[in-house]
């Protein structure tokens, strides 16, 4: 009888193993910065419930004034002041994973914007060590308040970051253009096409050719809105005026991306 | 010291007693009684075991089906014409443009990637936000 169990047991394995398929095989390897970002937003995840929670203990702290309630709104302070900056470290870590691999900036640009990253994730480790030390009500609103006062500092650089990555982006798209571009109109002469058919894609080139050349200069107007934002603080109103700026050389460029398929035909 | 018969008077006496009919004083009750046989041990155990493995089984079905391995089976058939597979090669240009396509794509403003993220910058216990 045993025997016959363990041949079953046996049989029903093979069979388990010979017909599921590894599901690891099929995924694909994530990158750094992809894991980074999911850790930031489990992270994040994790931040909105202890928020959560702290408001509903601080109110009823609020509404009960005992000892129990103070305790327990102190250990939830602690916990979602840890978790805020946890959040902003997971945030910063996948900023400096992107910003490593970013192509089409300056590389001084990139090397200043990752000083700031490092020097705010600096601050905020000093920060996380000074709310783990913390054990009452008074220490832990003193270090709400440095938080808070530090706040526009971390937005600023998250702003910076951003804005440099958005700029970066739409040069090595433009950059990736103009190149193609020349190719395409390169094996045009090459083909020896009639007079006729030469005129044509000529001015379709000088047309692709002025369409590169407006985008380029958004980009410009973008960079120098960008340095003269480095001086003061970014924030997500300067950020989102240089998006407009930048939609309007994105609108260019998809123009560019349709004018360049109609000149290889 | 308990006596065994409770209903016995230390004193008494038998005033008559029937020769033919004695109650015997002690009955063999038998320590362990055979609930069931070797044979319906056996079916019990069949019918268990069984079970288990008819239970496994229909797990095993449901994974597949979920898995989607049941599809993936099917194509294991071979169609009645089978048509050939032809492996078109992108040229110079067409890999050129996708690669432009997929920058195009990440340069896109609008769609921006990690805004900062959405933390109260104001977590006081004693004072209002």
């Amino acid at each position: 009888m045993i025997k016959t169990y363990f041949a079953l047991t046996l049989l029903f394995i093979m069979l388990v193993f010979s017909v599921i398929p590894v599901r690891a095989q099929e995924s694909i390897h994530p990158s750094e910065f992809e894991l980074a970002r999911r850790t930031y937003t489990d992270t994040l995840d994790q931040y909105r419930t202890k928020e959560q929670k702290f408001f509903v203990l601080r109110e009823q702290y609020k509404q009960l004034q005992t000892l129990a309630s103070l305790e327990d709104v102190v250990r939830a302070s602690k916990n979602v002041q840890l978790s805020r900056i946890d959040t902003l470290l997971a945030y910063f870590s996948a900023l400096q994973l992107y910003i490593n691999d970013l192509k089409g900036a300056d590389v001084q640009k990139k090397a200043d914007i990752s000083n700031r990253l490092q020097q705010a994730t600096l601050e905020l480790n000093i920060a996380k060590q000074q709310i783990q030390k913390a054990t009452d009500r008074i220490v832990l609103d003193k270090l709400a308040t440095q938080y808070e006062s530090r706040n526009n500092t971390y937005t600023s650089v998250a702003y910076a970051t951003l804005s440099l990555i958005r700029i970066a982006n739409i040069q090595t798209a433009t950059d990736q253009l103009g190149l193609l571009s020349s190719q395409v109109f390169e094996s045009i002469q090459q083909s020896s096409p009639s007079a006729a058919v030469f005129s044509e894609k000529q001015r379709g080139y000088d047309e692709l050719a002025r369409t590169i050349g407006t985008i380029k200069e958004f980009i410009a107007k973008g960079m120098n809105r960008y340095e003269s934002n480095l001086g003061n603080d970014f924030t997500q109103s300067s950020y989102s005026q240089l998006v407009d700026l930048l939609g309007s050389g994105y609108t260019k460029l998809k123009q560019g991306e349709s004018f360049i398929k109609e000149l290889a035909q | 010291m308990i006596e065994e018969n409770q209903t016995q008077f230390i004193e008494d006496q038998v005033l008559w007693q029937d020769q033919t009919h004695t109650v015997p004083q002690h009955i063999e009750v038998p320590t362990q009684i055979p609930l069931h046989t070797p044979e319906q041990k056996k079916k019990k155990l069949l019918i268990i075991g069984g079970s288990i493995f008819g239970g496994l089984f229909v797990l095993t079905l449901i994974m597949m089906m979920v898995m989607g391995i049941g599809r993936n089976s099917m194509r294991l058939v071979p169609e009645t014409t089978p048509k050939p597979i032809v492996k078109q090669e992108d040229d110079a240009f067409t890999k050129a443009f996708k690669l432009l396509q997929q920058d195009i794509v990440k340069a896109d403003p609008t769609t921006g990637d990690l805004p900062f993220p959405p933390v109260n910058p104001a977590l006081y216990i004693a004072r209002e936000n």
